[in-house]
């Protein structure tokens, strides 16, 4: 019997016949039927090839023209996994906000597939550090968390010196304006020299943060930076 | 002294700047630990699936509480800070009590045994038929302990009762101040001598109320009942009075009324006088296999026919969402000009879907379990359609037969339950129904 971890509804796992003859691992899915519908992924949809929105055309959008002419010399490109729908935003408020861990496990699994599928083992995973002041409230960094259930390696090369203002209660000007927040940690300065690396956040939002991110890492002497957020 | 903590006890983010710590702020653990259990210090859990395990800045090993998550975080490095409250409440010029109404006979009766509860300690059950009246039996006690300068909380599980309270109450005692607390309240927090809470807000006190009344108490059965029981014992004075006011007390509530571990107020009948609405049962076959196929034939399709033409206006309860909305679409195929619509738990337009139906813009409104309480229309029949699903338990089966015959001018009403084979919450709801009518016949309190 499978419990959702979203509404707490038991259910029995459908048990195909490559589980039984043991062709593949049985695996027991973190959400129920019903609650596997809220979610929506991007990877069957046309997506911006800069920040990996919803988006048709084969331009990127006009927020990522933008950056472009921020950040002439980077080039980005972000991968999403899912829509930022209603779910995604309650779901983000009771795993990072109300600090509900085990919730981490409703998306290890996409996210685990993502990186192993698109990135080799010369990326360095790097999590998006959180303010001193959050991590004592919410006990851990949300995104290390969501590395750790999809058992992907990560490195915290970054810290946060921000004042740990929180991004989500700005407006899209405020957000713009936002100090840059992070550095990267004196003792691991050559860990990232020459380095490809893959910055992870939870959502991108206006992508300010993962660009001040970059922009870090990219000063300290990273090659490429590639971003990947569970939401967009 | 910090009049915001007075009676609380709260998490170190929950202080909101109260910084001024002295030798009368008391601290705990978040988890209290014994040589048996382990258990929340707020809620009360001991159970191990409500313990989570996570990586925590105070090193290897710390857990939270999911039991109580929504209020805030309570880890196992936690502490809670806690005030003794002090009832420092100015004085309030009579009358304290504004109302002027009158109580009939039996109300009388249970707000004298209600008084002398709040006067001496203890606890006492308010057995009280839907439609009895039961708010205004509370006014005499109420206005006893505010005079005594005691700090009075009443409480539900169901927010929507606590909105419908506050204003009554608020009225009632006009002069006293008063704070509604529940989950998604915009005003701050402020010491008052009159609370109105969720039961859920009760965690957030301890040792706090002289009186504390808790309206609707089987609401949710089952799985709040540890916790429910928790809290309002941990915001309870220890010499205080909690008095719980219901319909339909639980199996092992009405067990300790009957082996007098616990005082009861039985009300037996409504205000109005009349006997309840006895529920009659109707065999229709497999309803779900005929409305699932629009099949709309049998009894149910029959009934709903007759009141149509009769002009009589009903709700119909069904046992969840998907099937409501495919009876409704059966229903609209065979009665495309019948004015419906049909609500749920989440649905946003539910205040305005129920308010149509009262004001009678409606033939007849589809339900799930969410209106069995709370709601009172004037001239009503009530349908249960799938009466033994398991949804339907003795407590929601009596509450929903309590919707009918509410109004004094419209004092009977039809009660229905459609069934493909009868439920022992069935048996049960219609014998626990004729025992209140036998019991108000031989206390005389029918007029008929």
């Amino acid at each position: 019997m499978n419990t959702c971890l979203w509404c707490g509804v038991e259910e029995m796992p459908v048990i195909r016949l490559a589980d039984l003859i043991g062709l593949s691992k049985i695996s027991s899915k973190p959400l129920c039927r019903k609650c596997s519908f809220l979610v929506s992924l991007l990877d069957n949809q046309s997506t911006c090839i800069g920040c990996g929105r919803v988006w048709e055309g084969s331009e990127i959008c006009p927020d990522c023209i933008r950056w472009k002419e921020h950040y002439p010399q980077y080039d980005f490109q972000n991968e999403a996994i899912y829509e930022y729908n209603s779910f995604m935003k309650d779901w983000i408020e009771a795993y990072k906000f109300k600090g509900d861990y085990r919730l981490g496990k409703v998306v290890a699994e996409p996210l685990k597939k993502k990186i192993t599928q698109k990135f080799d083992h010369s990326w360095l995973t790097v999590p998006i550090p959180v303010s001193k002041k959050s991590i004592e409230n919410r006990g851990f960094n949300q995104v290390a968390g969501l590395l750790s259930f999809a058992e992907v390696n990560y490195v915290e090369v970054l810290q946060h010196i921000g004042t740990g203002e929180k991004q989500s209660s700005k407006n899209r000007r405020e957000r713009m304006i936002t100090p840059q927040p992070f550095e990267v940690r004196r003792e691991m300065l050559d860990m990232v020299v020459d380095k490809k690396i893959l910055l992870i956040d939870d959502v991108y939002t206006t992508g300010r943060t993962l660009f001040h991110a970059a922009e870090c890492l990219l000063s300290k002497g990273a090659v490429s930076v590639r971003t990947l957020t569970i939401a967009r | 002294m910090n009049l915001e903590m007075m009676g609380r006890e709260l998490l170190s983010q929950e202080l909101n700047g109260i910084t001024e710590m002295n030798e009368s702020v008391e601290t705990r653990s978040g988890f209290t630990q014994t040589e048996k259990k382990i258990s929340c210090t707020r809620c009360g859990s001991s159970l191990v699936k409500d313990r989570v395990f996570a990586p925590c800045l105070c090193g290897e090993g710390c857990f939270y509480c999911l039991s109580c998550l929504q209020m805030g975080k309570v880890k196992k490095c936690s502490t809670l800070y806690y005030q003794k409250e002090e009832n420092l409440f100015a004085d309030i010029n009579e009358p304290v009590l504004m109302w002027k109404g009158t109580l009939s006979p039996q109300q009388q009766e249970a707000s004298e045994e209600i008084l002398s509860t709040i006067n001496q300690g203890g606890e006492r059950l308010v057995w009280a038929v839907a439609g009895a009246g039961k708010t205004e039996m509370l006014f005499q006690g109420i206005a006893q302990a505010l005079k005594d300068k005691k700090r009075v909380c009443l409480a539900s599980p169901r927010v929507d009762v606590c909105l419908e309270l506050a204003p009554r109450i608020q009225h009632a005692f006009s002069q006293t101040e008063l704070i509604v607390l529940h989950g998604s309240m915009e005003e701050t927090y402020r010491y008052t001598q009159l609370v109105i809470a969720t039961t859920h807000q009760l965690m957030r006190f301890r040792e706090a109320f002289d009186v504390l009344i808790i309206d609707e108490i089987d609401a949710f059965p089952f799985h709040l009942d540890d916790s429910l029981q928790f809290a309002a014992q941990k915001a309870r004075k220890k010499n205080g009075s909690l008095i719980y006011l219901s319909a339909t007390p639980s199996a092992a509530m009405r067990k300790l009324v009957q082996t007098q571990q616990l005082q009861a107020s039985i009300l037996p009948a409504r205000y109005h006088g009349y006997p309840l609405p006895v529920p009659a049962f109707m065999w229709t076959g497999d309803w779900k296999k005929k409305i699932q196929n629009q099949k709309m034939q049998g009894r149910f399709f029959k009934i709903v026919r007759e009141m149509l033409k009769a002009n009589r206006r009903f709700l119909i309860f069904v046992p969840n969402i998907d099937l409501m909305h495919e009876l409704a679409t059966c229903l609209n195929l065979l009665y495309p000009s019948a004015v419906f619509t049909s609500v749920y738990a989440e649905d946003p337009e539910r205040k305005e879907k129920v308010l149509m139906m009262r004001q009678e813009e409606l033939d007849f409104l589809l339900t799930t379990t969410i209106l069995e309480r709370g709601v009172t229309f004037r001239d009503i029949d009530v349908l249960v359609l799938g009466a033994e699903d398991k949804t339907f338990t003795e407590a929601a089966l009596v509450q929903i037969s309590g919707r009918a015959g509410r109004h004094k001018d419209y004092p009977t009403g039809e009660v229905i339950f459609f069934h493909y084979g009868q439920s022992r919450e069935m048996k049960h709801a219609r014998k626990q129904i004729l025992q209140m009518n036998r019991l108000a016949y031989e206390r005389g309190l029918i007029h008929q």
